[in-house]
């Protein structure tokens, strides 16, 4: 018996040794050496002369004025954006789950956007957010507004980028429909003959029938905001002054234009133990406003 | 029975991803393995004929890399056992590109430089320092000006060996002078060596709005301007447009110490100038206006929508191109001309498995043969003067001025920390302030502080 047991599990290690290799040659090592490196002044990675500064990036770092803006736009993307984004394509889901005629054509044409590869994206946004020549200053001008320079100004390109990810939010509208297809009709139909309006109706029930994909959606959209890069780095190069500079736009900075690895190495664990944090905390919080269905 | 099943489908997964893993490893050990062999027979010299493939990098335009695929063609056709796989990319990721090559140990063999970065990158150690291979292959050096080499050097020791010396000059647009739609006060174009003040009436009369009324008039509406009289953007071209400047009015871009040099009152003079033509005379575009242009300040003449924009000599191609009628003049100046020679250059990389056949490329680019078959191309200035005629001769009198105005370079080296101030900090914090959005002083400041 015990030594069947032994075996299964000699055979259990064998089957998932790809796995296991794969983790440790592309994940472990590098994450190991990045520690390894975010304590020296090295340039390069393999660089052959560095020393060991201890915790002196960690220092410069908390004292770099650029470091502390970036920290800040990406707490703003995630405080503020993450929760708009996914209310944006809640509210999206919602439309799209309406029984009307046509509506097919109406899910396909908000998927649209998510399906174009961000870069095209962009550039259609520059376009149409140009202070001079976009479309969007043109129809306020018409109604009397003055030009607003959306991407040049260091209020508006933050919330613009946003409003960019709305555009994009796909994949989560996608995610959101299927939840809302999965609620039984049933509760609604009992909900309605107990005198429940539509509000009450989207609070009692489909929220909270809705709440393991809101969960999903908002820890990979809490993920992806901390890492935020193309948008910034395309649609305003981390500017006007910084306004859109993200943390890990300034990681790149750091490493491939200022030739500190070692600092942008130090900068990395500093945002992977960041999202750590935030991510434990949501799955904690989880527990207690995500309703399962097949629990008691 | 089943479990030995088990055990085989077991060992036939991690098998194959052995094998996978095995292949990708491999494929690469047979590179270095051709790589060390043709290494070897290279410096062999009885077996200098075996074939050897090496990279050559460069940014550009896809225009300016199909020319440099035609200087590398008959590269080849000269060392028929030399192949040049030439790599390009745009002048902003080429850079960061170089970056993650070094950090890679993938540099190309030999590899376009500019000026501006020698110190930054030598830092690194990613250059092969040429003073031996150049010694031992008795490549002539007298033909190249000690002020080129000088900007190629690294703590004394030339790293790269300057090919061109793009120099920076004023266009304009001369079918926007000539068509009285465009030029409805008949501005004159402007003279060879033009001071601010002819600029800024010539771009008032030639600045319009929406109604054809120019920014001279009474009743000007600035806010539907539909054209410019000039396109500047001294933020965000502070090393090749705003330091020139800055030296003819008497003031400096940064001190001998590498700090910031904006705060002397010749200097506050200039920038103040620059801040007005924007805000109140409204008669250069902002940078919201330049982004809605294309993005490129050197380029919104080929919009037809600016009259006159600073540009560099490699930017008659873009003219030519855009079918623009250009002419052209030396900078603007406040007291005396100047402007900024910018020789880019050509390196090996310090850790080529191909020295010789490097050098070889190296020395044909940067000699007179190169040089030559570059000049007669008609776009870049040749650095070594024994292609000074055949320049000449291809780009005919009209273009003589990019060799005239030469003598006005500034001679302001880049140090590492300049090179950070300008493309790294500099943009982000003045390009607003500098077109009157934000505050100036403010943002020296900070600055100044970002440069310790």
């Amino acid at each position: 018996m015990n030594s069947l047991r032994k075996y299964d599990t000699a055979l259990f290690f064998l089957f998932i040794m790809p796995w296991i290799i794969g983790f440790i040659a592309f994940f472990l090592i590098p994450f190991g050496t990045s520690i390894f490196y975010a304590f020296t002044d090295a340039k390069l990675p393999g660089a052959v002369h560095y020393d060991f500064v201890g915790f002196d990036n960690f220092v410069h770092m908390a004292k770099d004025p650029i470091f502390t803006k970036s920290l800040f736009n990406t707490l703003y993307f995630v405080v503020l954006g993450v929760p708009v984004v996914t209310a944006g394509m809640l509210l999206l889901a919602m439309l799209l789950n309406l029984d009307v005629k046509g509506i097919a054509v109406f899910r396909t044409f908000y998927y649209l956007p998510t399906l174009v590869p961000i870069v095209a994206t962009v550039i259609i946004w520059r376009l149409v957010f140009n202070s001079e020549f976009g479309i969007l200053n043109a129809v306020l001008g018409f109604f009397g507004a003055g030009k607003t320079d959306w991407l040049g100004g260091e209020h508006t390109i933050k919330p613009v980028i946003i409003l960019l990810q709305v555009w994009i939010s796909g994949s989560g509208v996608l995610i959101f429909l299927a939840a809302l297809k999965n609620v039984p009709r049933h509760l609604y139909e009992a909900a309605e003959i107990d005198g429940a309006d539509r509000i009450r109706r989207f609070f009692a029930i489909t929220l909270p029938m809705i709440s393991p994909s809101i969960l999903f959606v908002v820890i990979i959209q809490t993920m992806y905001n901390f890492q935020m890069f193309t948008e910034a780095l395309l649609l305003s190069k981390g500017g006007p002054n910084y306004a859109s500079y993200t943390f890990v736009y300034n990681i790149y900075k750091s490493s491939f234009t200022d030739l500190k690895f070692s600092m942008a190495m130090s900068q990395s664990i500093f945002l992977f133990a960041v999202i750590a944090l935030v991510t434990f905390v949501l799955m904690k919080l989880s527990n207690r406003f995500v309703y399962y269905e097949g629990e008691k | 029975m089943k479990t030995k099943r088990k055990w085989k489908i077991g060992t036939l997964v991690l098998a194959s991803t052995m094998a996978v893993a095995l292949t990708g490893c491999g494929s690469n050990d047979n590179a270095g393995g051709d790589a060390n062999a043709a290494n070897n027979a290279g410096s062999g010299n009885a077996a200098a004929a075996e074939p050897v493939t090496i990279t050559y990098s460069q940014w550009g335009t896809a225009e300016e890399l199909a020319r440099t695929q035609e200087l590398l063609d008959k590269f080849t056709a000269a060392n028929p056992n030399i192949t040049v796989k030439l790599e390009g990319k745009d002048w902003a990721s080429y850079w960061d590109g170089l970056t993650a090559n070094a950090a890679g140990g993938t540099l190309p063999d030999v590899f376009k430089t500019s000026y501006a970065y020698i110190d930054k990158y030598a830092e690194l150690g990613i250059f092969k320092e040429l003073d031996d291979l150049l010694a031992k292959n008795a490549f002539d050096l007298t033909n190249i000006d000690d002020s080129l080499l000088g900007l190629h050097k690294y703590q004394g020791k030339q790293v790269s060996l300057p090919i061109d010396a793009n120099v920076i000059v004023w266009y304009y647009n001369k079918a926007l002078f000539a068509d009285p739609k465009t030029n409805p006060k008949g501005a004159a174009v402007p003279s060879l060596e033009p001071g601010w003040d002819e600029i800024v009436d010539i771009a008032t009369k030639m600045t319009l709005d929406k109604s054809g009324k120019s920014a001279a008039d009474a009743g000007f509406d600035a806010k539907n301007i539909v054209q410019w009289g000039l396109s500047l953007s001294p933020g965000s071209s502070m090393d090749w447009f705003l330091e020139p400047e800055l030296w003819s009015n008497g003031a400096k871009l940064v001190n001998d110490d590498d700090t910031l040099a904006l705060d002397t009152p010749e200097a506050q003079e200039v920038l103040n100038f620059f801040i007005d033509l924007t805000k109140n005379k409204k008669i250069n575009t902002t940078p919201a206006q330049i982004e809605g242009l294309g993005g490129d300040v050197n380029l919104t003449l080929t919009t037809g929508k600016v009259a006159m924009n600073p540009g560099g000599s490699w930017n008659t191609t873009n003219y030519q191109e855009a079918k623009v009628d250009y002419g052209i003049s030396y900078l603007p100046k406040f007291k005396t001309n100047q402007t900024v020679v910018q020789p880019a250059g050509l390196a090996i990389s310090a850790n080529t498995k191909h020295e010789e056949a490097a050098y070889k490329l190296l020395a044909w680019l940067a000699g007179p043969e190169g040089e030559t078959e570059l000049a007669k191309q008609g776009y870049s200035i040749p650095a070594n003067k024994a292609a000074s005629d055949a320049y000449v001769q291809t780009v005919g009198e009209a273009n003589k001025i990019f060799l005239d105005a030469q003598k006005y370079g500034i001679v302001s080296p880049f140090t590492a920390k300049k090179t950070d101030l300008v493309w790294t900090y500099g943009e982000q914090a003045l390009k607003l302030p500098l077109s009157g959005d934000g505050d100036l002083q403010a943002a020296l400041k900070d600055l100044a502080s970002k440069m310790k």
